[in-house]
């Protein structure tokens, strides 16, 4: 148990280094990335010394890193040099409109990925089968940023029954229950051009595994057992199918929950950490980068412990395993 | 995992209802919108925006200055009510309004202006160059004397004209302007107060300052939302938004629909930037001439840009800033046998593969080009350079490593650009011997540099042109960087806003259609 605490540990070092030095090893400096572009400013030497300074730029790389290192210990990601303001705050910002969108994704796609995987796998050959897996494979095969750009033609210019971009109409004077079905209409959108990037995965595995499930003398077992056939599919085979899905949301929901959904946020110009990191990384603003990277590596290692306790719940031979 | 998935619905809810309870609340219908595709321009206080025209603007409805452009570009009064220039002293001397109150009632004086001027020496602000103040007198409660370190003839428009002044009883116990975001810090004397700033949603709410000094603010609430460059023209279109920039593809539809077209004046230079410095042939100056040759600037307007853009000046000075622009300066039309003249003088001689070749070496260049819109162009060059006999390398970089690579000396020929061509010429200064990628660097010609220098200086308008008229004589003959086009930027709006471009720019030349003197019956 030391050695695997130890390991843990050095694993968080590695990782918090590593988010350290990758965003410096980018081409050019936050100074030139900030303000170069602009030709109406003046930035005189005076005025670079000055942001410098105030930004902990001038500062050696080492001291720089050891000042990163204690931060992280206090709680304190950093100050952002574009958003002029502390990394946390901007962090806490952007990262509910991210769970919204892509805890929601995830889970419709992983409910309806899991049903039409077990009803097809369960009809594997026929002709349902066939239908699911093709609409399947043609409607993921495009994509994320194309699809949305499709929908957002066809309903909201073309039908003009949903809102173009953004979370919610800004300044739109809505409160309450009108508030929050504003948000959903906002939501509908990029929230289904993600769904149907996703379903497909989800489905795949789900089918697969239903289908060499469904050769195991455990569902035999239960057709001489009387049950009924939606039993065995969903509470016998269906259910046994579900581990690998698991693993694969643990991965997915870390890694995806930032950074998968960044077309789609550009194209909906919806805020969420995605275009938040495209942001950080355009703008060369370290500290966003690091703190960004660092709620990302938590996140996997945290879904991931979440993810050994369900798959014990989920298949109690695993606990007879250790 | 479903428990876990609804738990984290259930807790964004709950977050997302706590973010918007902050957005203030105002009925819809009296707000006018602007359309914008960055939406975040930062914190309007003159520390907190970003450093970006756009930026400046939404700063700029809350602070004044002490004069401002009108449409033609007149300079005119602000908080200053009149000013005279001391040529032997080198001093301005502002005769400041007595009428004005800062949002929180305190009363503006010269102590204010003075205070200002300081605070920026101390804490640098990037927008004004503070070195050129040497000292600022107040000669009483609403007269100050700014004496300058040396004569500086843009003052008014890039000093004067772009300084907000700050309230003294706030700034004068900040010490981290740069951090300061508490809600004094937006306390300024402008037509408009801050309602509301979301970073993440990109969106600003502003309402009238009712005492505003200068006259009604015939706009009670005006917004900035974010819409994304595809959906503007529906949001338009659809009165979901009041204005907004429009692609030029567009121009027509919206036109027809009754919605009013602004134009920008095309001041935006698109440039071949070509490293002089570290690579041997391009540092000769008959190679530049022979690649100047070489392109076909109309065929990349007409097929690249698809006609919405005008050609660039060998120069460097749009023809649309009419006030400094030299219609004579030398131009090189495309002419590709004249290339080839000089190439041969140089002592290439063609190859079998068409391609020019010296001591077996073929002639051969990369050119480096951000991801995204100048691919095209980049693709017509490469196009017409291989038709006189020169081989391209075509490669794509990110964004900011390209300014990287060419602020480095890393490449042969690069596609980039720059605005800031609109307003005061000091800013031609920054684009050809200043340091940063922006910048050509050339000082091989010291004529040119003299002249640059010179012309910051001169305080006569007459003799001023004179010497623009010949910088951009010499920029063409000694052609650092080939100037390809200037595009043209469309803005749309409806009949609940009037809007129009400032001749020469906002402030230090921001070629941005919000000039708050629409907002204001004065």
């Amino acid at each position: 148990m030391k050695k695997r605490w130890l390991s843990y540990i050095i694993a968080f070092f590695i990782i918090i280094t590593l988010n350290f030095v990758v965003p410096r090893l980018l081409p050019g400096d936050p100074l030139s990335a900030i303000y170069g572009d602009e030709v109406l400013i003046n930035l005189s030497s005076e005025a670079r010394d000055y942001i410098n300074e105030a930004y902990g730029l001038g500062k050696p790389l080492l001291t720089q890193y050891f000042i990163y290192i204690i931060s992280i210990f206090k709680g304190n990601l950093g100050y952002s040099f574009y958003y002029k303001k502390p990394v946390l705050d901007v962090l806490t910002s952007y990262i509910p409109y991210s769970l919204l969108l892509m805890g929601l994704s995830m889970f419709f796609s992983g409910i309806s990925g899991i049903i039409l995987g077990i009803e097809s796998g369960w009809r594997r050959g026929k002709k349902i089968d066939r239908f699911i897996l093709s609409t399947v494979i043609f409607s993921s095969s495009f994509p994320s940023f194309f699809v949305g750009v499709v929908f957002l033609v066809i309903f909201g210019v073309i039908l003009g029954i949903l809102p173009l971009q953004g979370a919610r109409e800004a300044y739109s004077g809505l409160t309450g229950i009108k508030l929050y079905l504003d948000f959903l209409k906002h939501l509908i959108l990029p929230l289904s051009s993600l769904i149907l990037v996703f379903i497909s995965s989800c489905y795949l595995l789900t089918r697969n595994s239903m289908i060499s499930n469904i050769k195991e003398p455990y569902v035999l077992l239960a057709r001489a057992k009387g049950l009924s056939d939606s039993r065995i599919r969903y509470l016998h085979a269906g259910r046994n199918s579900l581990i690998p899905i698991a693993t694969q949301s643990g991965i997915h929901l870390g890694t995806q929950l930032i950074t998968g959904a960044i077309f789609i946020e550009i194209v909906f110009s919806y805020p969420g950490m995605g275009s938040l990191i495209y942001n950080s990384i355009l703008n060369r603003d370290y500290p966003v980068l690091q703190g960004s990277l660092l709620i990302v590596t938590l996140l996997v290692l945290i879904i991931n412990f979440l993810i050994d306790i369900f798959y014990v719940k989920l298949d109690p031979r695993i606990n007879y395993a250790y | 995992m479903r428990k876990i998935l609804f738990l984290l619905i259930l807790i964004s809810l709950l977050l997302l209802s706590l973010s918007c309870s902050s957005q203030a609340d105002t009925s819809a219908h009296e707000i006018i919108k602007i359309g914008d595709t960055t939406g975040d321009w930062g914190f309007p206080s003159p520390y907190g925006m970003y450093s970006r025209g756009p930026g400046y603007i939404r700063m700029s409805l809350i602070f004044d200055t002490l004069v401002w452009k009108d449409k033609e570009g007149n300079t005119i009064p602000m908080l200053a009510g009149s000013w005279t220039y001391d040529e032997d002293k080198n001093s301005f001397t502002f005769y400041l309004r007595k009428d004005v109150l800062w949002h929180d009632g305190e009363r503006f004086s010269a102590s204010d202006v003075a205070f200002t001027f300081d605070y920026i020496k101390e804490y640098p602000w990037v927008w004004v160059n503070s070195n050129i103040i040497k000292s600022v007198e107040i000669l009483d409660d609403y007269t100050v004397c700014v004496n300058l370190t040396e004569k500086y003839a843009p003052f008014l428009d890039n000093i004067a004209g772009t300084l907000p002044i700050l309230p003294r009883h706030i700034w004068e116990n900040i010490e981290d302007p740069l951090s300061y975001n508490k809600n004094d810090a937006l306390i300024g004397t402008g037509p408009f107060v801050l309602k509301d700033y979301n970073s993440q949603e990109g969106s600003y709410l502003y309402e009238a300052n009712q005492d505003y000094y200068l006259g009604d603010v015939n706009i009670n609430s005006i917004a900035f939302v974010k819409a994304s460059e595809q959906s503007m023209p529906a949001m338009i279109e659809s009165g979901e938004i009041d204005a907004g920039s429009i692609p030029p593809d567009v121009v027509s539809d919206l036109e027809e629909s009754g919605f009013e077209i602004k134009q920008e004046p095309p001041i935006w230079a698109a440039k071949l930037i070509l490293n002089h410095q570290t690579n041997e042939l391009i540092g000769e100056k008959s190679f530049r001439h022979a690649l100047a040759y070489a392109i076909n600037y109309n065929q990349i307007v007409e097929i690249s840009r698809r006609g919405f853009a005008v050609k660039g000046s060998a120069g460097l000075m749009p023809p649309a800033n009419i006030t400094w622009y030299n219609e004579n300066t030398p131009q090189y039309e495309y002419n590709a046998e004249k290339a080839k003249e000089i190439l041969e003088d140089m002592g290439w001689s063609i190859g079998k593969d068409l391609y020019y070749y010296k001591d077996g070496n073929v002639l051969r260049l990369e050119l480096a080009v951000s991801e995204g819109d100048f691919e095209r162009d980049a693709r017509v060059i490469k196009e017409n350079l291989k038709d006189v006999g020169i081989k391209i390398d075509l490669v794509s970089y990110e964004a900011k490593t390209l300014d990287s690579k060419i602020e480095n000396w890393d490449f042969d020929i690069a596609i980039s650009g720059h605005g800031g061509l609109g307003g005061d010429p000091e800013s031609l200064n920054r684009v050809i011997i200043n340091e940063g990628f922006n910048s050509v660097r050339y000082f091989e010609n010291e004529r040119l540099i003299e002249l640059l220098n010179l012309q910051v200086k001169e305080m006569d308008r007459a003799a001023r042109v004179q010497m623009l008229y010949e910088i951009q004589k010499i920029y063409s003959e000694e052609l650092p960087s080939i100037t390809l086009y200037y595009p043209h930027w469309y803005w749309a709006h409806n009949e609940n806003i009037n809007i129009f471009f400032t001749e020469g720019g906002i402030a230090t030349g921001i070629p941005v259609p919000l000039n708050k003197t629409a907002f204001i019956d004065i």
